[in-house]
């Protein structure tokens, strides 16, 4: 056999060339002893091609599918549940972080009060009048429709504060409708203490 | 394998039919299970792999990119699965778990009732253990799942000629084993 076997496994295992390969055949036909070693061999391994022809509990393989959903739905719970530990806390922490300290950035609301301040002291302190800013550009904004603020531009209000905060306040004039009563009352008071026509 | 059908299935559970899931794995199990079985010489062992790998097919068949047949991406799955227990079974031999009731379980929980089986799988098993896992590896899916090289390459992303080494090398050792006992 140890004879034969060095050659019997190449040929199983297809690490013959076609050569060697037609050798072997040949040999296959005319040595009883490289058969008899052959088919044994073969035998041996065909038992393990058996083995799923073995009679089982198919119980067993019924029960599979039952089994595994469990698990998935099982699984699915619990990462639930180890992602509902993590995101609670985290979103707690992030509650308490905004109670504790307030958005740094400003709102529209405060952008438009601070607009209002800065106009009022500018004003207040060249003791100008905005002969440009009537009345009714004033009920435009506080009506929160679209305001040309273009004539602002030949105004004497410097460029900068233009720049800075027309802009956030007129561009996004829609929002003002969502200004509280109050704030637009506040706005139009404060404009209102100039001499408007 | 019907592969058309296979992908018909895949697309069905992907449209959220869960019945073409059921489809899979009634068509699959039982070679994903002995496949595992004699990677690993065990039905608890082999159990434990069979779930799992269904498991990962019911959560990843979203990912199947249909470049391969389902066949290959199932046994790519089982492959490494069957890999990964025979680590995870080295590692306890090391660790003294409390696992000394575990060879008994097994044979009480096996699905093979009848002795003869039995004994003559426990035999074939034992020889299959004493060969490396990537070499029983190529010989359980050459000889039992009747691959060809080209498969099984495409399974455990070996070249052919390292398979066919393998093979070799794994027949070589079944025969030696085999005298054996003789």
């Amino acid at each position: 056999m140890k004879r034969n076997e060095e050659l019997i496994l190449k040929y199983l295992s297809d690490l013959m060339n076609e050569e060697e390969k037609a050798e072997f055949e040949n040999k296959l036909n005319s040595s009883d002893e490289l058969r008899k070693d052959y088919e044994r061999t073969i035998s041996l391994i065909n038992q393990f091609s058996e083995i799923e022809k073995i009679q089982v509990d198919e119980r067993y393989f019924a029960s599979l599918l039952p089994k595994v959903y469990e698990k998935i739905f099982a699984r699915k719970s619990f990462s639930f549940i180890k992602k509902a530990a993590y995101v609670l806390p985290a979103i707690i922490v992030f509650l308490l972080i905004i109670i504790a300290y307030p958005s740094s950035s400003p709102t529209f609301e405060d952008k438009l009060q601070s607009y209002t301040n800065e106009l009022v002291n500018y004003y207040s302190n060249h003791e100008a009048t905005l002969d440009e800013f009537t009345p009714e550009q004033i009920i435009t904004i506080q009506n929160g429709e679209n305001y040309d603020a273009t004539f602002l531009e030949d105004s004497e209000i410097p460029k900068e504060y233009i720049n800075k905060y027309m802009p956030a306040i007129f561009e996004e004039s829609q929002v003002i409708d969502k200004l509280p009563e109050e704030d637009l009352s506040a706005v139009y008071t404060k404009l209102s203490k100039f001499n408007l026509k | 394998m019907n592969l058309e059908n296979d992908f018909e299935l895949v697309r069905k559970f992907n449209a959220g039919d869960e019945t073409a899931f059921n489809e899979i794995v009634k068509k699959y199990q039982k070679k994903i299970y002995w496949h595992a079985r004699q990677m690993l010489g065990d039905h608890l062992d082999a159990d434990e792999v069979t779930q799992e790998v269904l498991i990962v097919l019911y959560k990843k068949l979203k990912t199947f990119n249909f470049r391969s047949s389902l066949f290959t991406w199932i046994y790519r799955i089982v492959t490494t699965r069957s890999l990964n227990q025979i680590k995870r079974n080295q590692l306890k031999r090391f660790i003294p778990f409390e696992n000394t009731n575990e060879t008994e379980l097994a044979e009480k929980r096996d699905i093979i009732d009848d002795i003869i089986n039995k004994e003559k799988l426990e035999r074939l098993n034992k020889i299959l253990q004493k060969i490396p896992p990537k070499q029983r590896q190529v010989f359980i899916l050459r000889n039992f799942e009747q691959l060809s090289y080209e498969e099984i390459s495409k399974i455990t992303g070996k070249s052919i000629g390292g398979l066919k080494a393998n093979y070799f090398h794994a027949l070589k050792k079944i025969l030696e084993y085999a005298n054996e006992k003789e």
